[in-house]
């Protein structure tokens, strides 16, 4: 087992943050005495990471996601703590360190707004030193996978927001990183959108191996792109694991959804379990229960034995009312 | 009523929050000046007069014009153009407050506190000069101070209403930031804050004395020197101007929310 | 370490390319600006020649001379508005927002990135000024110019313009210890009345501030003096020290202002 390609050792960040009053008292007041007070940014956070992982950083707005990002990308400078990435000091931002990770951070561009993406791609070229053949190869498969080739040559401020996302990926991926940081990616783009993205990194993790630490506060990223999930919470690590894990740990209920065939009463079915929505479409009922996840089969076993149902549906609930549980439970 | 001292008042505590700018423009301020003192105290070698003017009034004159710039002069037409063009105005436009009102107070406001901080610098500089070269003090009766203050307030006015006539522009096209380029030269020329009128070739005199701008700069430095005496004809000349900008505003200013209220911000 | 300085020469003149490229999209633009420039440069002649017709000379120097500083002075602001003002626009820009980061991320020294990306084309037209006046006054004052002052004039004349760009590349970079300060890239522009005077109008304190701490004073004389066949071999000297000193002083404190964004965050 070879040695992991990330390395985060009792990681921390401490900010200090200067306070003003309101009112033209507190403007003349500011003027020689300015109040502060420590932000624990990210605090004692370890955590390791092995090649070819994809792994999603949770949490809310101003958890420490995007802070451990950065110092894993060399932009800031830990206030305690040891990092490694592929064997580099990140804060160290050595030209060998940078051509082997990129960073790409939600609505930031680095596009030339006024030229075509494809002017960009060709300074990058320049910037990452990248071989003719390997760019030429690079370019093609990740426009071929994006499907961006009737746009490369078009001015990026003439192009959708999707569709500068996706030269925007490709410009940060042209160089072949081993390491790809994401900074919630799929921030205001739309379903369809976010979908595109999805299946791309899944993509790009399968053909190129790249190890993946991406951010965001929709769970529908890290569901679908994310076997482990690190979840942080008020720069504290809460939990490291597989994703998984979390739902079988913290998701109590399992969600029974029923559609019955004749007409029921809600005390027939509240004998079963919490009745969560209980309606009548049409002709049809339809109706939903929640139950204890280990007596979900049997529960619903019996439900379809004593009323007419005509279809059944057994479901988790939603990972993000789990991960609010996570949240609501507190620290371990 | 209360509504636009706050505007005012607030404007004064943004000036506050910017102190570092305006200690900056302050010192950038003082910088030409010094260089065209630098410069005519070499040309006076071995002079007494040059155009009527002695070197301690030619001194006086770029001080004086200094002073009036700092007080008088309109900046915001840039940023304020900006404004419009990123149809970040729409707040101003649904406040039961004028955009006009908002522009003017924001400005004297800001003002105000410039004019604070920047005198006693001011005072500073005159003395530090005096310390190099006799440059002493003008002499003006009450009334020439009288009418000093009133073409100072005047002069402030008609800065404000050109620059905003030019901000108003910028509802129409957004080339209008480049104007503020126009309005500098046009004021360097005539105005006198490059150099004082009798310096001037006659076919600039001519110009500069059929022109409203030398009240902004020349006139009010020769009466506060006790060189010039205003006549009631500038002094009509004088508030005609003003009215005609005021009016032009406000015709401007009704066309232009039409425009921008029919074309969607 | 020599396909290191090809990769720099070669991306500093790829940004050119690109930056045309960007110019090209922007026509009418570059036509105003361009006019304004203009409009801006006639007027520092006029100027300087309504003080020149009542004194007969600036600092000593007379009509001629004063215009062939002036065409120096032109020239050389036809750099500063179309390359240095726009680099350390955006490079402060960069700083305020937070977007320096990207940059950080790249394989390619930040410094120089932030020094030499920008640029407009749209000051061509007071280039082309500048250099007429020079040589129309060159005629006027019958001035013969050997090969050893072209060579030297142009020495000087580069080591002056960096001597301003690495000025204020340093002025620049107090954006990493303010808040926010709009008019931070109005300094060094509005310091210009500095050098378009002869340095001998600055005597006594100024002298020595001027012409020695800082040596503002020197930057258009200099070249200037050179074109009119004096020799200032002294101030060339000391020019070209303090120079090398801007630039050493520019990259530490560069280096050391990363490391406090690094700490600080952004």
């Amino acid at each position: 087992m070879s040695e992991p390609i990330i390395q985060v050792k009792n990681l921390s960040k401490y900010f200090k943050v200067y306070q003003k009053k309101p009112g033209l008292l507190g403007s003349v007041e500011s003027l020689w005495h300015r109040e502060y007070q420590e932000v624990k940014a990210v605090d004692d956070i370890s955590f390791d990471i092995n090649q070819g992982e994809v792994v999603g950083f949770i949490g809310q707005n101003g958890a420490g996601k995007t802070t451990t990002l950065k110092m894993l990308s060399g932009l800031l400078y830990p206030t305690s703590g040891e990092l490694s990435v592929l064997g580099f000091n990140p804060w160290d931002r050595k030209k060998e360190f940078q051509k082997q990770f990129s960073l790409v951070m939600g609505q930031k561009n680095q596009l030339w707004w006024d030229l075509p993406a494809m002017e960009t791609f060709l300074l990058n070229q320049a910037i990452y030193e990248i071989p003719k053949n390997q760019f030429k190869k690079t370019l093609d498969k990740l426009v071929d996978l994006l499907d961006v080739k009737d746009v490369l040559h078009v001015q990026v401020r003439k192009l959708s927001l999707g569709q500068r996302m996706k030269c925007e990926l490709i410009a940060a991926l042209l160089h072949n990183p081993k390491v790809l940081f994401l900074d919630e990616p799929t921030i205001g783009l739309d379903v369809v959108m976010q979908k595109i993205l999805r299946d791309f990194i899944k993509e790009y993790n399968k053909e190129f191996g790249a190890t993946i630490i991406l951010t965001s506060h929709y769970m529908g990223d890290v569901k679908e792109l994310c076997e482990r999930a690190i979840i942080i919470d008020h720069g504290h690590k809460i939990f490291d694991g597989k994703l998984q894990e979390i739902i079988d740990k913290y998701a109590r209920n399992k969600i029974l959804s029923f559609v019955f065939s004749k007409t029921i009463k809600k005390e027939d079915l509240e004998k079963f379990g919490t009745v969560k929505e209980f309606n009548q479409d049409g002709s049809l009922q339809t109706a939903t229960i929640l139950t204890p996840r280990l007596k979900a089969a049997k529960v619903a076993a019996a439900v379809l034995e004593n009323l007419p149902v005509q279809d059944v549906n057994i479901e988790e609930p939603p990972i993000e009312a789990i991960i609010r549980e996570v949240f609501k439970t507190g620290n371990r | 009523m209360y509504k636009y001292l706050i505007l005012f008042q607030k404007a004064f505590i943004k000036s506050i929050e910017y102190r570092t700018e305006i200690l900056v423009w302050l010192i950038l301020d003082i910088l030409p000046t010094l260089v065209m003192l630098m410069i005519w105290i070499g040309i006076y070698q071995g002079k007494t007069e040059i155009g009527g003017y002695k070197l301690n009034q030619m001194l006086q004159y770029y001080l004086l014009a200094m002073v009036i710039e700092g007080i008088t002069a309109s900046h915001f037409e840039s940023w304020r153009i900006d404004q419009i063009i990123m149809g970040k105005i729409d707040y101003f436009l649904t406040r039961p407050l004028s955009y006009l009102a908002e522009v003017v107070l924001g400005h004297f406001g800001g003002k105000f506190f410039y004019s604070m901080v920047s005198l006693p610098v001011f005072v500073l500089l005159w003395t530090g000069v005096s310390l190099i070269s006799p440059i002493g003090l003008p002499h003006p009766n009450l009334l020439a101070v009288f009418w000093f203050m009133v073409l100072l307030i005047l002069s402030s006015c008609i800065n404000t209403l050109i620059a905003l006539f030019i901000v108003l522009l910028g509802f129409w096209f957004e080339g209008a930031q480049g104007l503020e380029h126009f309005k500098w030269i046009t004021l360097t020329l005539f105005s006198g804050i490059m150099v004082p009128i009798s310096l001037m070739p006659i076919w600039l005199k001519n110009i500069v004395n059929f022109l409203p701008f030398k009240y902004l700069y020349a006139i009010p430095i020769s009466v506060i020197q006790g060189i010039y005496q205003l006549t009631w004809q500038d002094v009509i000349y004088l508030f005609s101007f003003t009215g005609f900008l005021l009016l032009l505003n406000l015709i401007t200013w009704k066309q232009a929310k039409y425009r921008y209220c029919s074309a969607g911000g | 370490m020599k396909t290191k300085i090809k990769k720099y020469w070669q991306l500093f003149w790829y940004f050119r390319k690109l930056q045309l490229m960007r110019q090209l999209e922007y026509r009418t633009d570059f036509i105003f600006w361009g006019f304004v420039s203009l409009m801006w440069s006639g007027f520092t002649f006029f100027f300087f020649s309504l003080i020149v017709r009542v004194s007969g000379n600036i600092g000593g120097w007379n009509e001629y001379q004063i215009y062939l500083l002036i065409s120096v002075f032109t020239i050389l602001d036809a750099f500063t508005w179309s390359f240095f003002y726009h680099n350390m626009r955006y490079y402060t820009n960069y700083v305020f927002s937070g977007d320096l980061s990207q940059f950080l991320t790249k394989p390619i020294d930040t410094q120089f990135l932030m020094m030499t990306q920008n640029n407009t084309y749209n000051n061509i037209f007071r280039l082309i000024m500048g250099i007429v006046m020079l040589l129309w006054s060159i005629n006027k004052l019958q001035l013969e110019i050997s090969l050893l002052s072209f060579v030297w004039f142009f020495y000087t004349f580069i080591v002056a313009m960096l001597f301003v760009y690495f000025l204020w590349f340093c002025i620049s970079t107090l954006s990493f210890y303010v808040e926010k300060l709009d008019n931070i890239n109005d300094i060094i522009p509005s310091l210009r009345q500095m050098w378009q005077v002869p340095e001998e109008v600055y005597t006594g304190f100024f002298s020595v501030l001027f012409r020695f701490i800082i040596p503002l004073g020197l930057i258009t004389s200099i070249p200037t003096k050179i074109l009119l066949g004096q020799q200032p071999w002294v101030s060339t000297i000391y020019l070209s020290v303090f120079t090398v000193l801007m630039m050493i002083i520019s990259r530490i404190f560069f280096k050391f202002s990363l490391r406090k964004y690094g700490s600080v965050g952004n």
